[in-house]
Parts: structure tokens; sequence; C-alpha cells
């Protein structure tokens, strides 16, 4: 046998191809795009799952896009009677949505067994209206009869809608009461109604625009999305269908509004997908993935892109860049437009962070770009270095070929960086009633929050409805990264490690990335939704060990 | 006793009485193991973090362990036995351990194929946080009641195999109260070793990984039949240890039947 010698990431340019082939490593990547198109993960001497069997030649599929039908877009008027109840008293747009086994191809000519809503890998958009209330049925089952299927899940799903300002009941929480059982559904009432609404105050601003939907059941909520239940939600409001029709922003799901979901993945050599869950640390792929495919092509025209960035990986973190030193023009962070748009030579993200960015083609005719990742990390523990400097390698490896046409026929948007978007509403210090302290600790190899285990009967704290509080969230240690996801609302960071944050991230977020030792300050409100809440790291396997605390809105 | 405890034994109890009404279950595991696999299915598996990986399919080598091996003995490589976990081929841990009562066992064949289980590691000296878990675990025993034993197991692996022997595990056990269904075990320090890799209970700081005093308290969770596991704190509520229990069964708890009805689902 040949044993996988320590391989440090910067060798990989000195291994001839029998030596990777000897590591089993794909090496028509290499070829075709003269480096190797592996993650760091695979090369890393010593610890680590086998590495997938499977050879492919990168860039030679479609990205998938809801413009060019590769991610569809659910219809609504589904015609079930729901319990749900709007105080509005709008009639909402019903969906439904059947979770299920199917087979898809991520590689090319393999075909994967995935779980997917609607069967679908990434799921389909779900595009909400602020003003419109939705109801999505989510059946927990393959069909609507009562005969079991080889296409059923076989495992109990609950349904988050990140980003979303949901009543706890809707919120799919990891709880046993809100669970959906193989063979049942349930109806998730989402209320598209402006933050504060309900509480007399609604602030426009609050309107999301990226929000995703994925699992949340309790212990399996790692191999649920690893599997494929996850997609987005994108939301418009007032504000930004008015940026789209001034030729701004593009339409939602138009070719010229691309979502990219980035994920990592390691496949068996059958094709199925590899899934380790006694990898507590966290579970990272060798295999590439964006929306879906294992670094796709995608053909642009020489205009401006809308790009939404979503990290949708388990544990594995990105920085990204363009190969061609172009920057981005980041208009969103998380769930929410920014004010203005800020400019971004590379962009860092934990999971389940998202940034609306727009990329300029202009004048790049017949040339090739690719978006690249640059980050290492070769353990679920986090990437090497720390947030402000972490440790990269260039050019890294390529996500996505944009293969860039002709220019833009059908005009081009007019965003510039001076182009106002979404005003942000602060939360004044005047309005803080209380400050809480999180410590994200370790403690005999579990995880704990201030020292105490998860008890999801248990509330470790209780704002008051129509109040705002100062939450400070640290890293333990450890040499651990946490990406720190609050349900419910979003929250405005005032200093990370006693700093002003980057502007990037000094607006609103749902989910805010502490690498070793971090500390971020952040502000929050609490309107609308008395009931149960949690804040959670989204490494979903620290997620799933029960790194998490509940905490309830009470009223005031 | 709390009244919200006894809400829980409660609705654990009426969960039982709902999922023998409503859930088809599988046919649990068979009592006192099962056949054990022809040999040629054995072979060794990459064991974890620390070791180099060898190709599945290597048939073992070496005589087979004993009991009791000095732990500077030099491993002739690490039984084990064809699994699903998640899904996909795997190699499980098989070697042969020694329990309580002496019995020799081999790991998977014997404890794990065909069962619903939790898997711990612990030692009968271990004064942190064992005593509680110890506590934790006995009281996920009386709620899971003659269940116990029959559809769920709890395996817990010495730390210190050199001086767990089958005697001091069996004094543990009864000190504590353990009911059969809870099996300890021993045997050499490298099998033991290779197992606790595998379920990846470790802590890539080595000097951490070395000290069993700070050994992990997850307690894996994991049904063979279906090939799924997760891990809770040994110390969250054990009501809530049960819940992910039943659940890992294939089962719906209580709050979960309460809240959605009767089945059949439609």
């Amino acid at each position: 046998m040949h044993r996988r010698r320590p391989v440090s990431p910067l060798d990989h340019a000195h291994l001839t191809r029998r030596d990777l082939l000897k590591l089993g490593l794909g090496v028509a990547g290499a070829a075709a795009v003269g480096e190797l198109a592996l993650p760091g993960a695979a090369l890393a001497g010593g610890g680590g799952p086998p590495p997938t069997p499977i050879r492919f030649t990168p860039f030679t599929r479609e990205l998938p896009t809801p413009g060019n039908g590769g991610i569809s877009i659910l219809k609504a008027g589904a015609t079930f009677t729901t319990d749900c109840a709007f105080a509005s008293g709008t009639v909402p747009n019903k969906y439904l949505v059947h979770m299920k086994r199917a087979r898809v191809e991520i590689i090319p000519g393999v075909q994967t067994e995935i779980f997917g809503y609607e069967g679908q890998y990434p799921g389909p958009t779900i595009v909400g209206h602020i003003g419109t209330p939705d109801v999505v049925r989510f059946v927990n089952k393959s069909d609507d009869s009562t005969t079991p299927s080889p296409d059923d899940l076989g495992v109990e799903t609950s349904i988050h809608q990140h980003g979303g300002h949901n009543p706890s009941t809707s919120d799919g929480l990891p709880m046993a009461d809100l669970l959906i059982f193989p063979g049942k559904f349930k109806d998730y009432c989402y209320p598209n109604e402006p933050t504060g609404a309900a509480d007399g105050d609604p602030d426009p601003n609050d309107n999301p625009s990226t929000l995703w939907y994925h699992d949340h059941a309790t212990d399996i909520t790692g191999e649920n999305v690893y599997r494929g239940l996850a997609g987005l939600y994108p939301t418009t409001d007032a504000l930004e269908d008015g940026l789209i029709a001034a030729g701004t922003l593009p339409p939602v799901g138009s070719a010229f509004d691309v979502p990219l979901v980035l994920q990592d993945r390691r496949f068996n050599a059958d094709g199925s997908l590899f899934y380790n869950p006694f990898e507590h640390d966290g579970f990272l792929g060798d295999v590439f993935v964006v929306n879906g495919k294992a670094q796709p092509a995608f053909h642009v025209q020489a205009r401006k892109y809308r790009f939404r960035f979503l990290n949708g990986s388990n544990a594995r973190m990105y920085l990204v860049r363009l190969s061609n030193g172009r920057p981005f023009l980041q208009i969103g962070a998380d769930s929410w437009l920014l004010p203005f748009p800020i400019q971004r030579d590379r962009i860092l993200f934990g999971m389940a962070e998202r940034a609306d960015v727009i990329v300029d083609f202009g004048g790049l005719q017949g040339q090739v770009v690719f978006l690249e990742n640059i980050l290492v990390q070769d353990s679920g523990r986090g990437p090497g270095g720390d947030l402000n400097n972490p440790e990269v390698r260039v050019p890294g490896t390529q996500l996505v070929k944009f293969i860039v046409g002709p220019g833009a026929p059908d005009g081009d948007l007019n965003i510039t960086r001076d182009t106002a978007l979404r005003p942000n509403t602060p939360i004044g210090r005047n309005e803080i009633v209380r400050t809480r302290t999180f410590e994200f600790n370790r403690s005999q190899g579990a995880w704990q929050v201030n020292g105490q285990f998860y008890d999801e009967n248990r509330s470790d704290a209780d704002p008051k409805r129509a109040t705002a509080e100062h939450w400070i969230l640290k890293n333990g240690g450890g040499g651990w990264w946490h990406p720190i996801h609050i349900h419910l609302e979003a929250h405005q960071v005032q200093s990370f490690n006693g700093r002003p944050p980057p502007l990037y991230n000094s607006f609103k977020k749902d989910t805010t990335l502490l690498g070793p030792g971090d500390q971020a300050d952040v502000f929050l409100r609490f309107r609308d939704r008395p009931g149960r809440f949690v804040t959670h790291c989204h490494n979903l396997e620290h997620e799933d060990d029960r790194m998490m605390f509940r905490w309830d809105v009470v009223e005031s | 006793m709390s009244r919200r405890h006894l809400a829980w034994l409660g609705a654990v109890a009426l969960a039982f009485a709902l999922v023998a009404a409503c859930v088809r279950r599988e046919t649990a595991g068979p009592a006192t193991g099962s056949p054990a696999v022809p040999l040629e299915s054995r072979g060794t598996e990459y064991p974890g973090a620390q070791a180099a990986p060898a190709p599945a399919g290597q048939s073992p080598s070496g005589p087979h362990p004993r009991q009791g091996a000095p732990a500077s003995h030099i491993s002739t490589g690490l039984e084990t036995a064809e699994a699903r976990v998640a899904g996909s081929p795997r190699r499980f841990p098989n070697p042969e351990l020694v329990d309580q009562d002496g019995q020799s066992v081999r790991f998977y064949d014997d404890l794990v194929r065909g069962r619903v289980v939790m898997v711990n590691f612990s030692y009968t000296q271990c004064t942190g946080a064992c005593p509680r878990a110890t506590a934790q675990l006995m009281a996920v025993q009386r709620l899971l009641g003659d269940r116990f034993g029959r559809d769920f197991t709890l395996l817990t692996l010495s730390l210190d195999p050199e001086h767990d022997t089958p005697a001091a595990m069996r004094r543990y056990l009864s000190a504590h109260g353990g009911g059969p269904g809870w099996t300890w075990l021993t045997g050499r320090r490298e099998d033991i070793e290779a197992i606790r890799r595998f379920v990846g209970f470790t802590d890539r700081d080595p000097q951490l990984d070395a000290d069993r005093t700070r050994h992990t308290t997850l307690v894996l969770l994991g049904n063979d039949r279906t090939g799924r596991w997760s891990s809770v704190p040994a110390l969250i509520k054990p009501e809530q240890i049960v819940e992910a229990l039943l659940r890992t069964a294939g089962e719906r708890p209580a709050a979960a039947v309460a809240m959605q009805g009767a089945c059949p689902p439609f």
C-alpha cells in the first residue's frame, strides 16, 4: 500500500501526476485547468476520511440558476386548508413541498442520491413578498399517500427560514414538539410583514432580501442539510421592487440575479454521498459544489450581475475572490441589503453567512474569470490563522468558471458605488435595557454556553418584547471557529474585539463569525413574537452536539 | 422529584403506549449477539486522526488479541467488520473485548450489530465528570424501564483497561445499580483507542487527547439497523437523552406525538 505522506498545502505544485494517483486524487481537474482543483483537506496528511475516489473534469456543467431553469421557482397556488392565521387578514400564498429522496447529478456523469425539497438539490427557490403572507406545507413524505415509499426520507425534519422573523412555532426550532416525523406534515406560517408591525411600530428598513430555508432537526441537522435539505427564499418589498423597476437591481429569479450556494461534499466510489457522523469537529468535503454542481461553468454576458452568495456548507469556510482581480460590490450582508454598496476584493464566509454582490463582467468579452476560494482549511475546527489574517493559498481552488460572452443586449444595471440601497435604523445605546454575555466554550469534550449544557426546556435569557438588549458573544477559545446564528431578529454589531467592526458587518447580520478568541458586541431588538427561539453555532456538527441555547421573548 | 420530572415520566410512558399503538417498529436485534461474520469480511479501516489509512478489505493479521496486553504492545491491525454508517459502507471496529462478566465479546458483531445502542467512555476510578455522567445514565435507564436491556443498551468502554478488570467493572456496576443492558468493556488499550478514534471522541490537541481525566462526556446514540448515529452530552437532561434515543430508534417521543395527533398522518 501507499501510505499518505504529510503534504503541506504549498507542496502540491510539486506533486507529479503519479503522486496524485497514489493519493487517490482527481487529476483530470488538474489537467483541465493547469492546477489542482481540490482543497487542502484532501491533501493534508494524516487525519480525515479517505478522499473521494471519483475523478472528473470540472467546468463541463452549467451552473444551475433560476434564470436558466436549473433551479426551479416554486409556484404558489396550493389548495390545502391551513390553520395559519395572519393578523393582516391577507390571503396567503400557499406552497406545498414534499421532502424526499431523489437521484441527481452533482459530479458530471455520476448519479447521487440526495434528500431534496421536492426532490431537488438545492431546493426550489421560494420568492417571498413583504405584504403577502406565505404558508409553506412541508410534507415529510415523498407523496401524499400513506403507503411507504423508498423515496421517503425516513428521518424527522424541522425547517428553519434562516433570517426570517416568524412566530416561534413556525421558526423551525430543533425541539421535540416541533419536529416533523416521517409521514407527517407541518404548515409554516410566514407573515411577511415589516418587523415591528405586530408591535405597532413597523420598520421597513428591516425587511429582508436573501433568506434561505434549511433543515434544523435536533441532532441530525448536519446530515440532513448535507444530503440536500437547503434552498433559497429571496424576499422583496416595495423598496427593493423599486430598485428593480429602476434598473438598479435585476428582477428576482431573472438571468442576472444568480444565487451561488457554496458547499463541499465527499463521495463514495458508487457516487453516493459520504457522511461521517463521527466527525464531531465538523465534517469537510473534498469536492466543491456550487448550486448543486461540482465546479460548474457559467456563461455570462459582459455586464453586471447580482450574485447572492450563501455558504451552505456544514463546517467549511470560504475566502473568495475573482481571478482577474476585479472587486465585488457588496450590496447585502446576510439577509439584508446594505445602506450603500461597499467594494470588497475578497469576502470571508462563515457557515450560513451570505453576501449579495454585484460583479461587473463589462469589457471582458471572450475572457474567462474564475471564482476562487483561497482559504486553507483542513479541519472542522476552522481554517488556519485568525479572522483578520486567515491562512490563504493562492490561487486556491476554482469554484466557478465564468465564460464571458458578448455585451448586454438587455441593457445593464445602473447601480454604482453611490447608489442608495436600504437605509439602516441603528439601535441606540439609550434603547438598551440589559446586557447579557454568552460564552461558547468546550468542557469535557462537549459544547456549552456559559458553562451550561443545552436544555430545550430551559430558557437562558428572557428578553422582553419591544425592548432592545446588548449581547456579548464570546468565543471561549481553544482555537475553534464558531459562526454564531441568532434566530428571529437581526443583530447590529457594535464592536468586534473592542474595535469598530468592518463597515460591511456593521449594519444587520443574522450570523456573526467568531474566530479563535473573538468577541462581538451586538445590539438587537425583540419584536412581535413572544415565544421560544435559539442561538447556536452554525458549524452543523457543533450544532448537532448541541452548541446552542434557548431564549424566550416574554411579554413586557 | 419535581412536578416537571413526574410530568416527563408520564409523557415518556404515554409515548411508549402511543408508539406501541401506531408505529411499526422494526424487530429488535437478538438479545445475545449475532452470528459472527465470516473472517473474510473483516478487515481494517483508517482508524482515525492519528494513524495512516489502510486499504479497505485487508485481512486482519496477527493473533487474536488478549485482554491485558501491555500498552506498549505493537498493534498488528484492528479487526473490523462491514457496517453501514450514515448510508456509507464502513469498516466498524470489531476487536475482541472483555465485559464485566469476563466474557469475550466482539465489539461490533456482538454488541452493536442490529441494535440501538448508547456508547460512552469512562473508567471506574474516574472522579471528574464521571459520577455525574453515571448518575445521568442511571436516570436514563430508569426512564427506559424494562425497555432498557431489551430495546436499548449502554456500552461503556474503559479508558483505563489495565486497571478495569472484570471484577472492578462488576463492582462499579453493582455500586451504581446498573441493570442488565449496561455493559462495561475492557481489553487491549490500542483496541479501545481505535474505537475511540473511529467514533471521533478525540481532541486535536495531543496533550488534551492523552489526558483521560478530560475525556469527552458525549454519548453516542446509534441505530445499526438504519446506520443512524448522533451524539449528545451525557450531562443534558436524562429525559432529553431518552427523547433523542427514541428518535434514533425511529420512534416518536411523547411531545411530538401529542402535538401532531394520532396516526395515520393524513
